[in-house]
């Protein structure tokens, strides 16, 4: 029995700092939300008690024990209170901060302090065996650490397994169960044992199948060897010694008189030899060719060699006269470049003929177009040659360095200089005539300075009456009304407080005031008419002398402008050159532009008049005009061009007859070299088959002189060679044929020693293979054996469990079936009896795996771990599990406890009710039920809270 | 009432997880009960057990009403007094093999939860009384059979020879394939 009865943690995996539980009630009930390190007391108390955590093996993370959160000055640490029945130990397990070591120590009973203890010894104290302390100490850990786990702990994760039905679930459910019925450890081993087994059986297979393999070569080579040998045995190496030393003689070999007396010289005498017949027979069958070569041409050799002479002969004769030939062909090739070079230059000339008649004509016709009107306004009669030169030259022009379009210019504004020219004289008297009218400046300025005098005098007295009339008139009007309106005893001017003493006397001042005033006013008027008169006088005589200046001013313009008009057409004129007066002027621009007109077609003529007589060689005489000229030239061009005509004829005539010359020429030497080249090759084919009659002869006889003798000779001895080599050939084969016999026969005893070893190595995979065989039947035998009894001693309880599970009523009864299922299980429903592996749903398949682990818990005795054990049941069997955790908890009070863990709320509460009537457990009056809810979460630390 | 087989296995597995058989009281406006019907009691639960003798339908739900109304009134009373919860539970007895067209029935009773867990035992083909009544042990809060002790783990079997010892050694440290692996390779002649 292992009763766990506190538990303390610290640093693992989901707690960081240290809890500490009491695990000694009956049910110890976990609540906490998921994450928050119910799984860890789980995994710690399996830690402790087996040095592992499954969990973590599968995924080889054990370095995880250790909690990341956990101050890295903390170990971590498990320890616990254990109940084994006789004794009671204090267990604690440690691992150093950076998860590196492990370090296991306990103290017994009244122990005073912890001593180390080894994994085996613990292993031993929680899971005595009287077998395993004879076996391997580290296999018997583990098969210990596998029963403990698996007696001990349920989890979730484990359940969650039989979900599936894959065959990698399908393995793992056959584990739970074993694991749940105590044989995990023994079923491992069959794993393993099974994996031995398939691996070592294709090893025995590979073995006898190469065993097999020797035996049939053994056997088919010594069959062959029978029949070779027909019963005879015989010394081969002797009778391979014995043909070498006839082929050796054959072949005349300079060691033919040794003779070989082992295996190996025998063999490297038959390579040696086949190498020598290999030689000879090429030289054998060199004279075989060059024999049947020779045979073929043997009657012609003479007449081959007398046609290759003459051939050879009759070849150089024909590529010297080739060569003649050619020289004839280039000498003939140079004359007619040179011949085509004169047609070339003849049909040039002609073509310049042509081009400069084309020319004069049409300058001719040209010329005579424009020569009338040039007469016409020059008044010529007649133009030499030599008068066109001048006036090409310009000798004859007045105005040779003035643009044509300025003379144009000039002519069409000549009307108006003339009128301007002609108008003159009367504006310049207009002009005068104002002047003599306009005033002087003196008299001007007199009466502007009188004007503004005059003005301003207005000026001043409009000032002086507008400021005083008005208010004097106000007074006027004042006087009176106050005058009317004064009290008696009133003597002081109401304007200035002066006192008049009495009323009267300021009413007289006031009378008298007021006769004053029109007076003044008056005068003041007559002023300001007198001077407004002055004003408009002087006005209007300003106004008339400005009109006489404007009209002055406007002659001056008229005049200077018709004055600069003139002056600057004469200046227009004197730079065109001219120097006649205006009105005579015209007929000189009209004659400078005549010449100017004329001169573009007199040039051309000209000109291509010249390229004509230049061609012709003749002249015109330069007396006569210039349009007769090209008459006076015209017949000797037309000789001149004839004879150019005649001589391209004769020089094309030339050319045709020197091109006909040279492809008669050429034709000739094409025959030579048609003639010559078939000729080659004659000598090509006479040359080779000569040479191949003399090589074949050379090979077949050597150096001597061929003759039908020879020839005769040279083949006798050849077949008789042919003979010798067929004869050494068949000894070697026979010698070959003689070792290979003795090579089998070597072969086949070794083959034969061969056969020993391999069926020693098969023996030895067979001892393996048999061996582990036995051991797996052995566990297997034991765990069925085991698996059996505990069905029959716990299938009732199993039963009763399981079927209280069960409140939908499928299944009457569980009870042992098939030993050779891995379950070995029967459930059963009315009168069937089924296979829970194949019938059992994946929720019943948990039930039942719950129920296999609470009945052995109840033979075992002690803690058991269950880690969310209920998540898969429904409402109502749930219940039910409530009710049995009750009844075991209740029935053998002190022999079990159990720690549960949920995350269940609903479930907690369901529990607290079931509990809260069952009365305290005898020992230590303990309360049936004690519920520890976790809070916080491993990153802040957990904190308990235990309610009883 | 006559002691009944089924009787004395009940009472073994009910008094061991702390029922008692007690007189049935008497409950204001409760049913009358038949005078067969006994009833167990626990601190925690009480458990009315009417046997039926008449194996038929209507007989099994009446009797399913009666002992339901029955221990809704007993269990109020208990927990009118405590405010705690008082589990009930009420197992039907038939005489005889159900016939297969009254399961439903019975399965439609068993899994009903008002007021009190339900439960329907008949006997069964069998020789021991255990066999036989093995329903009762459906019942959830009574005892379970006897587990035998186990003292410690499973030994694993004595080898025949040190051969096997020593492959089962090798077996074990190298694990299967690897441990096959080696074996195969070893020469001929270098032993085991």
């Amino acid at each position: 029995m292992i009763r766990l009865l506190s538990i303390s943690i610290r640093a693992f995996r989901g707690v960081r700092d240290q809890i500490d539980l009491d695990l000694s009630a009956p049910i110890t009930l976990i609540c906490a939300a998921n994450g928050s390190g119910k799984t860890s007391i789980c995994e710690a108390a399996e830690w402790l008690l087996t040095g592992t955590v499954k969990r973590l093996e599968a995924i080889d993370r054990q370095k995880d024990i250790r909690c990341e959160f956990a101050d890295v000055s903390i170990a971590t640490q498990v320890s616990a209170t254990i109940d084994l029945g006789k004794d009671r130990i204090e267990l604690e397990r440690t691992l150093n901060v950076d998860g590196s070591e492990s370090v296991c120590r306990w103290r017994i009973g009244g122990d005073d302090r912890y001593r180390r203890v080894t994994s085996t010894s613990l292993l031993e104290r929680l899971a005595p065996s009287a077998v395993e302390n004879a076996v391997n100490t580290k296999h018997a850990n583990s098969s210990r650490q596998i029963w403990l786990r698996g007696t001990r702990f349920l989890s979730g994760d484990a359940l969650a397994t039989l979900l599936d039905s894959d065959e990698e679930s399908e393995k793992g459910r056959q584990r739970l169960f074993a694991d749940l019925l105590g044989v995990g450890h023994l079923l491992e081993t069959e794993r393993q044992l099974r994996a031995y087994q398939t691996e070592i059986a294709q090893a025995v297979r590979r073995q006898q199948t190469r065993l097999d393999d020797k035996n049939v070569e053994i056997k088919s080579r010594m069959e062959a060897a029978a029949v070779r040998d027909r019963n005879r045995q015989r010394n081969w190496l002797n009778e391979a010694q014995r043909h070498l030393r006839l082929a050796r003689e054959v072949l005349q070999s300079p060691d033919a008189a040794d003779v070989s007396r082992t295996h190996a010289s025998t063999v490297s005498d038959v390579s040696h030899l086949e190498s020598l017949t290999n030689e000879q027979k090429a030289i054998l069958e060199q004279r075989q060719s060059a024999e049947a070569q020779l045979i073929a041409d043997w009657p012609e050799r003479d007449s081959l060699q007398t046609l290759l002479a003459s051939a050879r002969k009759r070849f150089d004769e024909l590529a010297q006269e080739e060569t003649d030939r050619l020289e004839v062909e280039r000498s003939q090739a140079t004359k007619i470049i040179e011949a085509r070079q004169q047609v070339n230059q003849a049909g040039a000339l002609i073509a310049r003929f042509g081009s400069a008649e084309s020319s004069v004509v049409q300058a001719h016709a040209a010329l005579l177009n424009s020569l009338p009107s040039y007469k016409q306004k020059t008044s010529t009669t007649s133009l030499s040659r030599i008068e066109a030169s001048r006036l090409l030259n310009g000798e004859l022009s007045a105005s040779g360095s003035t643009d044509t379009a300025t003379l144009r210019s000039l002519l069409g504004d000549l009307p108006t200089a003339i009128e301007n020219l002609g108008v003159l004289d009367a504006r310049k008297a207009a002009y005068e005539n104002a002047i003599a009218d306009a005033p002087s400046e003196e008299a001007s300025a007199a009466t502007r300075e009188a004007l503004i005098e005059a003005s301003e005098h207005l000026a001043s007295l409009t000032t002086d009456y507008g400021r005083i009339a008005e208010p004097l008139k106000q007074l006027h009007d004042l006087a009176s009304a106050v005058a009317s309106g004064f009290a008696n005893e009133d003597c002081k001017c109401p304007v200035c407080a002066h006192d008049w003493q009495s009323k009267s006397g300021l009413m007289n001042a006031l009378a008298s005031a007021s006769a004053r005033v029109p007076l003044n006013v008056e005068r003041l008027a007559q002023e300001m008419h007198s001077a407004q008169k002055e004003v408009q006088r002087l006005q209007d005589q300003s106004q008339r002398e400005m009109q006489l200046f404007r009209r002055e001013t406007a002659a001056a313009r008229v005049y200077q402008s018709a004055e600069a008009a003139v002056s600057a057409f004469a200046t227009r004129v004197r730079q065109a050159g001219f120097s006649a007066e205006v009105v005579k002027l015209r007929p000189e621009i009209e004659r400078e532009l005549a010449r100017r007109e004329i001169l573009p077609s007199l040039m051309a003529y000209l000109t291509r008049l010249l390229e004509a007589e230049a061609l012709c060689g003749q002249k015109a005489v330069d007396g006569d005009a210039v349009e007769s000229m090209w008459e006076s030239v015209k017949p000797g061009f037309h000789r001149a061009k004839r004879l150019c005509e005649k001589e391209f004829r004769e020089a094309e005539g030339n050319v045709a007859e020197l091109v006909a010359s040279q492809a008669q020429s050429q034709q000739v030497r094409q025959k030579l070299e048609e003639e010559r080249k078939e000729l080659e090759q004659v000598i090509r084919q006479t040359a080779r088959r000569t040479q191949s009659l003399e090589s074949a002869w050379r090979r077949l006889a050597g150096e001597i002189a061929w003759s039908d003798a020879a020839l005769a000779n040279a083949s006798r001895k050849l077949r008789a060679d042919v003979s010798d080599m067929l004869d050494a050939e068949r000894a070697i084969a026979q010698a070959k044929n003689a070792l290979r016999e003795l090579i089998a026969t070597q072969e086949l005893e070794s083959l034969k020693k061969e056969l020993e070893p391999l069926e020693q190595e098969l023996a030895r995979l067979t001892t393996y293979a048999d061996s582990a065989a036995a051991i797996r039947l052995a566990y297997s035998a034991k765990r069925q054996a085991h698996a059996k009894q505990q069905m029959e001693d716990i299938v009732r309880a199993i039963s009763a469990l399981f079927t209280r599970m069960q409140a939908n009523l499928v299944y009457d009864d569980v009870a042992s079936g098939d030993k050779d299922t891995p379950l070995s299980w029967r459930a059963y429903a009315e009168e069937l009896s089924l296979d829970p592996e194949a019938t059992f749903s994946q929720g019943q398949r948990q039930d039942f795996a719950l129920s296999i682990f609470l009945a052995r818990a109840r033979g075992l005795g002690g803690t058991f771990f269950l880690d969310e054990p209920v998540a898969h049941l429904d409402d109502l069997n749930r219940v039910a599990l409530l009710d049995v955790f009750r009844a075991i908890a209740i029935e053998e009070p002190g022999k079990l406890s159990f720690v549960l863990t949920t995350a269940n709320k609903p479930l907690v509460r369901h529990f607290v009710e079931k509990f809260q009537r069952v009365s305290p457990m005898v020992r230590g009056r303990m309360k049936p039920l004690r519920l520890v809810e976790i809070e916080g979460n491993p990153r802040a630390g957990l904190r308990l809270v235990v309610q009883e | 009432m006559p002691s009944e087989p089924w009787l004395d296995l009940f009472a073994k597995y009910a008094s061991k997880t702390g029922f008692q058989l007690v007189p049935i009281p008497s409950l204001e406006g409760a049913p009358l009960l038949s005078t067969s019907a006994r009833l167990w009691r626990a601190p925690y639960a009480q458990m009315l057990v009417l046997p039926i003798v008449q194996v038929a339908e209507h007989e099994l739900r009446l009797s399913a009403r009666i002992g339901q109304e029955w221990l809704d009134l007993a269990s109020m009373a208990v927990e009118r007094e405590d405010h705690k919860v008082m589990d009930a539970y009420l197992v039907l007895v038939l005489g005889e093999n159900v016939p297969r067209q009254m399961l439903g029935a019975v399965r439609d009773i068993e899994l009903d939860p008002t007021a009190c867990r339900k439960h329907v035992v008949w006997p069964l083909p069998g020789n021991e009384a255990d066999i036989v009544w093995r329903r009762f042990l459906r019942v959830t809060p009574v005892g379970l059979p006897y587990s035998p002790t186990a003292a410690g783990m499973t030994n694993t079997p004595v080898l025949a020879s040190e051969f096997e010892q020593s492959l089962l050694d090798s077996v074990k440290n190298l694990q299967g394939r690897a441990a096959a692996s080696l074996h195969a390779q070893r020469p001929a002649g270098s032993g085991s």
